[in-house]
């Protein structure tokens, strides 16, 4: 049984915010078909063993809130591909 | 001429005081090796030598003026291109960050700085540490120190090439799945994969969180056993580390655990026999073996895959064209901007596993796939750690194939590539250490094998690794 196609893949990478080319569709619904079929035997374990997600037990560490001052803020703002007068610039976010 | 080849961090130093040659003429002898190799082999993405000249002239100084050396002083290291450092690029091996500079040191870069070493270079990985051979780099394949034919492995394939070639002394990696052990494996050097928690990540770029680990890659176990001491411990900057409180645990039970599982029907039988034939040796150094069976082992590559995927789809969404890296030219809108900055910034591979991860994680399928996986992992943690208070270490083959060949007519089979992962996921979801030692050859390719101990072992497995 197909458990994803060209349709899925293409919705998922929309979700993902990744412009697929089309002709990575059909190799990534294959791929992603093949792994899928292989992790289909996880369906085997019980459902009361529990999902571990946390290895070492640490759970929110706090520190204190302190400022701790950073100096080198005009690097972070040349990283950006585009900036002016110390503001980061992006493309129009609304249309009109 | 400095003979490359057989120096450690202690014999260096040894060198520097008995004046047989200048931390400068050791530093440059590293470039000339490493303009001699880089051309053919790929290892470095991006150097830096006017800094680690002006930093080698300071030792030279100290030297002469018969001051105390640190740790690590005047010790040429490279550094994976996905952990920040303010020197030199940080591109993750991706297109999508290329030419990016880091604004800071990861933690494990500044407590080495501080102990004096002197970084000459980054070396290429896999783009995000996605795969296991450099193929995925967007800076092209490392080849492997034994044959051109063949790759150096991955994802810290540069690293491990680094070392092996003597372009440096050590070499910082990271590893999520084997990323240090398989390539420390195909290029024939050490390589340690610490704990869980056990080094902090903090300016490492993100492939699984749950899963990523910083350690350390170097022609002998003395080396590593210095590094691994400096760069552990607990770090603010990243709450997932933890406090090494059974270090210096002795080996004690002179027993060696194996595992039925991994002597399955991937296993190539000349990998086999080398890894029986080091078996005997300890056997014949009084150890016993004692065999255990590890039935969750077969869903560990389904669960590894599910779960590093899911964590990098979520971790890579900061790639986005606003603050940092690439931005693809000639977008008017800023959704337009998103979707083809990571289209055209990142690797198919990378594609690949965040559209995997994205769907593992989406309504509807997020039980099925990711719990399932975290389920998994628990059975898998639970099985290895219960077979690891029984016996000091347990060995294991760390890659169950040699080093893959480059070929562009053979297209390798993705799946077939993931499923040589098997021997290095299992302790990465179990969060425990495991460690590669080269034991042979096959043909001319290397062959590594890797000891596992527990969570905070790592003391653990260098003892074992020296016998």
């Amino acid at each position: 049984m197909q458990i994803v196609d060209e349709d899925k893949i293409r919705h998922i990478a929309k979700l993902s915010k990744i412009a697929l080319k089309d002709e990575d569709v059909p190799v990534l619904a294959k791929q992603i078909e093949q792994i899928l079929e292989y992790v289909e035997q996880l369906n085997e374990i019980p459902d009361n063993i529990e999902p571990l997600d946390n290895l070492t037990g640490n759970f929110n560490r706090l520190r204190e809130d302190v400022v701790v001052d950073f100096n080198n803020k005009e690097k972070i703002i040349s990283n950006a591909p585009k900036s002016k007068d110390g503001f980061i610039l992006v493309p129009k976010v609304l249309d009109n | 001429m400095i003979d490359l080849k057989n120096l450690t961090i202690e014999s260096i130093h040894q060198d520097f005081i008995n004046k047989e040659y200048t931390c400068t003429d050791l530093v440059n002898a590293y470039f000339v090796k490493i303009e001699e190799v880089n051309k053919d082999y790929n290892i470095y993405t991006s150097l830096v030598k006017e800094s680690a000249l002006n930093q080698a002239k300071l030792v030279d100084e100290k030297i002469l003026k018969n001051e105390p050396l640190r740790k690590l002083e005047g010790i040429p290291f490279s550094v994976k291109d996905s952990i920040c450092t303010l020197e030199g690029k940080s591109q993750a091996g991706s297109n999508i960050l290329k030419d990016f500079e880091s604004t800071y040191n990861a933690t494990v870069i500044g407590k080495i700085l501080n102990e004096g070493a002197i970084l000459i270079g980054k070396t290429n990985c896999d783009s995000f540490g996605h795969g296991s051979s450099t193929k995925n780099s967007d800076y092209g394949i490392t080849k492997n120190p034994y044959s051109l034919d063949h790759v150096a492995g991955g994802s810290s394939g540069g690293a491990a090439a680094s070392v092996a070639l003597n372009t440096c002394t050590f070499a910082i990696g990271e590893d999520t799945g084997g990323s240090i052990r398989e390539p420390a494996s195909f290029c024939g050097v050490y390589g340690l994969k610490p704990s869980y928690g056990r080094v902090s990540r903090y300016g490492a770029m993100a492939y699984g969180s749950s899963l990523d680990t910083i350690g350390e890659l170097a022609n002998n176990i003395n080396d590593i056993e210095i590094i691994q001491d400096i760069i552990e411990g607990l770090d603010d900057k990243d709450t997932t580390t933890i406090d090494g409180k059974t270090k210096n645990q002795k080996l004690k039970t002179k027993t060696i655990g194996i595992i039925k599982e991994f002597d399955g029907e991937g296993l190539d039988s000349r990998i086999k026999d080398l890894f029986y034939k080091k078996i005997e040796e300890y056997k014949a150094k009084g150890y016993s073996v004692k065999e255990f069976s590890m039935p969750s082992i077969k869903y560990a590559v389904a669960a590894y895959y599910l779960i590093a995927c899911s964590e990098t789809s979520s971790n890579l969404s900061r790639f986005d064209g606003v603050k940092f890296g690439f931005r693809a030219p000639d977008s008017t809108k800023l959704e337009d901007m998103y979707l083809q900055t990571k289209e055209q910034g990142f690797s198919f591979e990378t594609k690949k596993r965040i559209i995997l991860g994205t769907y593992a994680l989406s309504a509807g399928y997020a039980d099925k796939y990711y719990k399932k996986a975290c389920s998994a992992r628990n059975l898998i943690k639970q099985e290895l750690e219960k077979i690891l208070e029984e016996v000091d270490v347990v060995l294991a083959p760390t890659s169950p194939v040699l080093p893959f060949e480059i070929n562009p007519k053979i297209e390798m089979d993705p799946m077939t590539e993931y499923l040589a992962d098997i021997y290095t996921v299992v302790p990465s979801l179990a969060g425990v250490c495991g460690l590669n030692i080269p034991i042979g050859f096959v043909e001319k390719l290397p062959v590594g094998m890797q000891v596992i101990g527990g969570v905070l072992n790592e003391n653990n497995v260098i003892e074992f690794a020296k016998i």
